[in-house]
């Protein structure tokens, strides 16, 4: 762990992994849970957008040479808030090509909602062009981070994604927030899910291509009654994060060094998702009936008590 | 009049023809014995399979056999099993008595519950025959009456699954042929344990505290005299009514009650009060459910309810847990029966589990019902069965389909609530009265003589 950095103990009780022992890996997480505890701490959820404008353009990199440098420089939660949020220049996109970092670009990028109703999953398929480093000799192992943040029309059940991560349907998942499945809309908040899956080699290009499907499954809570009938939950688009481990082989000590970078992509698919709400008018009817019914029922089963004495 | 035909036809003494007569009843009740031994066993086999099927089921299908919570015991009880509180366990909202029972799934293997669920089955199914025993029913009616119970697809897919409905329905049970036998105190501490495991038995209080009344005294005391009227009033003087039995049972059963509450609450505080008790006399959920009240919580979810709408929401259960009581107290299974039916009815939320409450008691009032199975009996289990399915349909159509069906969901609610009225008040005009006690005894010879007479 590195000195400083304090993780929240529900987090670690939601399935904060150790994905292979690789120590850089667990800082990079740690640090993002500290990121996200802090953020929701500074900025109370007000603002959906402000989350994603921070990821973006964040070299983590650079970040994880100076967590695994213990030695250096001494972490504390400012220093890491500006590290995340320092901006960083990117090149424009050309055509269906965007350039993220250095190394990955994407290809391409389908969101689909699967289902009708309440519950329903969340379809991320995505191809990227990764450049192996020429410069060393070593191999790369790719994995993919996807990053969905819910809002507090929805949310996702850990103990279904638990049970999917033990068939194998993702490499780890992690969730932060509301996972509260009782209470509805109004009385809830927003929640994270941080998916890590493995990519798969596409075989057949020239260019070394990775490809990775992730399906999350979700369930809607209860919307406000409104006149609408319908509520529009939006699904916007998620951070995407490539992870790659080098293993030197050359030397005879393997040195390991992990790397995340993030995507960026364009144009944004936002998913629409309705769910049905009650009808405020019916209110009044609703109460009418349903007591009357009540009472009732309390009247008949005196009269026929009485009958039958 | 029967047996003087008989002999003058048969040209046999009437004393031989009485004799053989009860011969073929012994070896008729040993008959159904036998059979209802063979029936307790395959019941306990398909339970055991039934569970088998269950670990199967989960590994490999997506959606799981086992309730949820069920998980949530479990969790509960490996969280006492490293010394923890069962409450850090998001939705447990039970007594740690449970989490304790449920020890073994950490330590032995985690299908003990489902077990000890199946098992607590068969224990109800052998309450119900003794309590119809002692009632002197005969044995094919305990037959029957039983296969109600084991058979019902209600009830062992709620054991199986994982759900401890089975355990309170034998405490009540339990508790049930206790008072029969004249067991005060015993019958008094179940109750107070019962109390504490689910809070609804304390409906039951009020029927109980009636019928511990003059007779009940004299059949406990063991002496019998003929004093019909004294003794089958409602209206009491204030001293007579705080006989013995009544005070005896009201002091254990509340002590044993707040002794258990007040042991949890020092060892795990206020979240044990927040989470077992406060919860559930509080509880009200704007999720689609069986209740007529849903639509309305959710539709007053914003505002939430006032003091008036929650009152009117109560008045109606409790007026007729009065009037149910106030007729029927005499005939404890039936008002218990009653009772569950109606608390279930009008209740803020229900779940199909729920059901299990009334599908124990309903085998003890099958043998005093003048219902047939053809057709009475079938068709209120239509409508009953028929208003469910329909709600389901429009369920379904709102949850699966995202359709908002919303009002006629709402609507099949009230019709649901019809079909229960509608089976209460024809289980009512069948129903043999038949009070437990009178003059001193247990009166099952009354009925014995009425059945063999006229039918």
């Amino acid at each position: 762990m590195v000195p400083g950095l304090h993780v929240p103990t529900q987090y670690r009780e939601l399935g904060l992994d150790e994905i292979w022992g690789f120590t850089a890996m667990r800082n990079i997480c740690t640090v993002l849970v500290l990121f996200i505890s802090f953020a929701t701490r500074i900025s109370g959820w007000t603002n959906d957008d402000r989350l994603s404008s921070k990821l973006q353009g964040t070299d983590l990199c650079r970040l994880s040479d100076i967590v695994n440098d213990k030695e250096k420089v001494a972490i504390n939660e400012i220093q890491v808030e500006d590290l995340l949020f320092s901006p960083l220049a990117r090149p424009a996109a050309a055509e269906n090509l965007v350039t993220i970092g250095p190394r990955a670009t994407v290809v391409s990028l389908q969101r689909n909602l699967i289902g009708n109703g309440a519950h329903r999953e969340l379809h991320t398929d995505i191809t990227v062009e990764y450049d192996a480093d020429q410069s060393s000799q070593s191999a790369e192992d790719c994995d993919l981070i996807l990053i969905e943040k819910l809002s507090n029309g929805v949310f996702a059940d850990p103990f279904q994604l638990q049970r999917l991560k033990q068939q194998k349907s993702f490499k780890n998942v992690l969730i932060f927030g509301d996972v509260d499945l009782e209470r509805p809309a109004r009385s809830s908040s927003q929640s994270i899910v941080v998916i890590h899956q493995t990519f798969v080699e596409v075989v057949g290009v020239e260019r070394r291509q990775l490809q990775s499907t992730v399906a999350l499954p979700l369930h809607a809570r209860y919307p406000p009654s409104s006149a609408d009938t319908y509520f529009q939950l939006n699904l916007t688009m998620p951070q995407v994060m490539v992870n790659c481990r080098k293993t030197d082989v050359s030397s005879t000590q393997h040195s390991e060094r992990t790397c995340i970078q993030p995507v960026t992509f364009l144009p944004s698919q936002t998913l629409h998702w309705f769910i049905p709400t009650g009808y405020p008018l019916h209110s009044s009817l609703v109460d009418v009936y349903t007591t009357s019914a009540a009472l009732a029922g309390v009247v008949l089963i005196l009269l026929f008590s009485n009958m039958s004495n | 009049m029967q047996l003087q035909f008989l002999s003058d036809q048969l040209g046999l003494r009437a004393e031989e023809l009485e004799r053989n007569m009860a011969l073929k009843k012994l070896m008729d009740d040993e008959m159904w014995t036998k059979r209802s031994a063979l029936m307790m066993w395959t019941a306990g086999f398909m339970r055991l399979l039934l569970v088998v099927y269950a670990e199967w089921h989960d590994a490999h299908l997506e959606v799981p056999y086992t309730d949820i919570d069920y998980y949530v015991f479990s969790d509960a009880a490996a969280l006492i099993h490293l010394g923890k509180s069962p409450f850090d366990r998001a939705t447990y909202r039970y007594t740690p008595l449970l989490a304790l029972v449920l020890l073994p799934n950490s330590t032995l293997h985690r299908c003990w519950g489902k077990l000890l669920f199946s098992f607590a089955d068969l224990i109800v199914a052998l309450l119900i025959r003794k309590i119809l025993n002692l009632r002197g029913v005969s044995e094919r009616q305990c037959f029957i009456s039983a296969a109600t119970w084991l058979f019902n697809p209600f009830t062992f897919t709620v054991g199986t699954r994982g759900n401890c409905e089975a355990l309170v329905c034998a405490m009540i049970l339990w508790l049930l042929l206790c008072i029969m036998s004249g067991r005060v105190i015993q019958a008094a501490f179940w109750f107070g344990v019962v109390v504490h495991v689910r809070i609804y038995p304390i409906i039951y209080v009020l029927p109980v505290l009636l019928l511990l009344d003059g007779d009940y005294v004299k059949m406990v005391a063991k002496g019998s005299s003929n004093d019909p009227g004294a003794s089958s009033r409602l209206k009491h003087s204030l001293r007579s009514f705080f006989n013995w039995p009544r005070v005896v049972f009201g002091a254990v059963s509340g002590s044993v009650f707040f002794a258990l509450c007040g042991l949890f609450y020092f060892i795990y505080g206020t979240q044990y009060l927040h989470e077992a008790l406060f919860y559930h006399l509080t509880r009200s959920d704007h999720r689609h459910n069986f209740s007529i009240y849903f639509y309305s919580i959710y539709l007053n979810d914003d505002v939430g309810l006032t003091l008036a709408q929650r009152l009117l929401a109560f008045v109606p259960q409790m007026s007729v847990q009065l009037v149910l009581v106030a007729f029927f107290a005499k005939d404890l299974p039936f008002c218990f029966f009653l009772q569950t039916v109606a608390f279930v009815t009008f209740n803020k939320v229900i779940t199909a589990q729920y059901f299990v409450w009334f599908f124990c008691l309903l085998p003890l009032i099958l043998p005093f019902t003048s219902l047939k199975l053809r057709w009475g009996g079938a068709a209120l289990m239509s409508v009953w069965t028929g208003a469910q399915v329909h709600w389901l349909g429009w369920a379904y159509l709102l949850e699966f389909r995202g359709k908002n069906t919303f009002l006629p969901l709402w609507v099949a609610s009230i019709v649901f609530f019809a079909a229960n009225i509608v089976v209460m008040v024809t289980i009512i005009r069948h129903h043999s009265f038949c009070p437990m006690f009178q003059g001193g005894v247990l009166s099952y010879a009354r009925l014995k003589s009425r059945r063999i007479k006229g039918e």
